[in-house]
């Protein structure tokens, strides 16, 4: 059933991680596609059962098909490539599974490697039919709970 | 080192929901078998606010390892329609939060209407204990020990009476 229309990863997607170190984290992704470019900027929050460790910064990559590769690098030299497959949702949307790796980190990372889930355009749980909930945006993202260091 | 032993970690589909997912898993030379448990996390889902998380899905799974590259194949039957899941993952180290990990991303590769989950990713551990060295069996679980014949069975109500 998959479109031959190529997949728009442009706008914002927000989802979360689980590290093989055990930690777990949230993370937003605003992107904007042009052509194959991808450009953005990322946020994310790692670990919220301890003190939770927030990090922002730009966001560059390719998508190739359904094959999107990106670079994040944190404003405290944390630099994450990720390799994944954006794919669209049977209730509108599109998703994104990719696997994530630490390479280079100036400073402390609790993180190593891992995998990432995101959505994007999802219909919000409050619009549809008997949904409940209020101000919850997506079903495959939460807001941080916490308000971390900045 | 073998990946004989039972794996446990988390796994998350792009639409929302999040699983805790069981492994026992045994590998001959190459080939790899096992079978698998699958709970999803109730605060993940929108349905009853309290319900107790319960086993969604267990079966078996078929697979390779050839280096650090794992895959691993599930093939099961909904509603009488085939169901397949592919997971491909690479092994890496994982301390200090247990021995190993595997972590990739999995598809759902034929018969995705039949899933709630439409495709992910998924992070295995290995922990300490829970590795079985290579050479050696799976353990059983304990039987229950019976009574000692010395020990005289208590006839029904007479506890009570000794207790008075």
């Amino acid at each position: 059933m998959a479109s031959g229309k190529p997949i728009d990863v442009t706008g914002s997607w927000r989802g979360r991680l689980v590290d093989v170190r055990g930690f777990e984290g949230e993370l937003t992704l605003d992107l904007r596609a042009k052509a194959a470019r991808i450009t953005g900027d990322f946020r994310s929050a790692v670990g919220a059962q301890h003190e939770t460790i927030d990090r922002q910064g730009p966001v560059k990559g390719t998508l190739d098909g359904n094959r999107l590769s990106l670079e994040m690098l944190a404003a405290d030299g944390v630099e994450i490539a990720i390799h994944g497959t954006v794919f669209r949702l049977r209730a509108g949307g599109t998703g994104l599974k990719a696997v994530y790796k630490v390479v280079a980190a100036e400073g402390f990372s609790p993180l190593h490697g891992g995998v990432l889930v995101a959505s994007h355009g999802t219909t919000p749980p409050s619009q549809e039919m008997g949904g409940g909930g209020g101000d919850e945006v997506q079903m495959a993202a939460r807001p941080g709970r916490k308000g971390g260091r900045s | 080192m073998s990946l004989d032993g039972r794996w446990e970690g988390k796994l998350l589909d792009a639409t929302g929901p999040t699983a805790r997912l069981v492994l026992d898993l045994q590998q001959k030379k190459g080939e790899l078998t096992g079978r698998y448990a699958v709970t999803f996390l109730s605060e993940d889902m929108t349905g009853c606010g309290d319900a107790v998380d319960q086993v969604a899905q267990e079966g078996e799974v078929t697979g390779t390892v050839e280096g650090d590259q794992v895959v691993l194949v599930q093939d099961l039957q909904i509603g009488g329609k085939p169901v397949r899941v592919r997971f491909e993952c690479r092994l890496a180290p994982a301390d200090p939060h247990a021995l190993r990990a595997m972590a990739g991303c999995f598809d759902v590769e034929k018969g995705g209407g039949q899933l709630t989950l439409e495709g992910g990713g998924c992070v295995l551990w290995l922990y300490a204990g829970e590795a079985i060295p290579r050479g050696k069996k799976p353990q059983r679980p304990e039987k229950p020990s019976k009574p000692s014949k010395s020990e005289p069975k208590p006839k029904p109500g007479t506890a009570s009476r000794r207790a008075r």
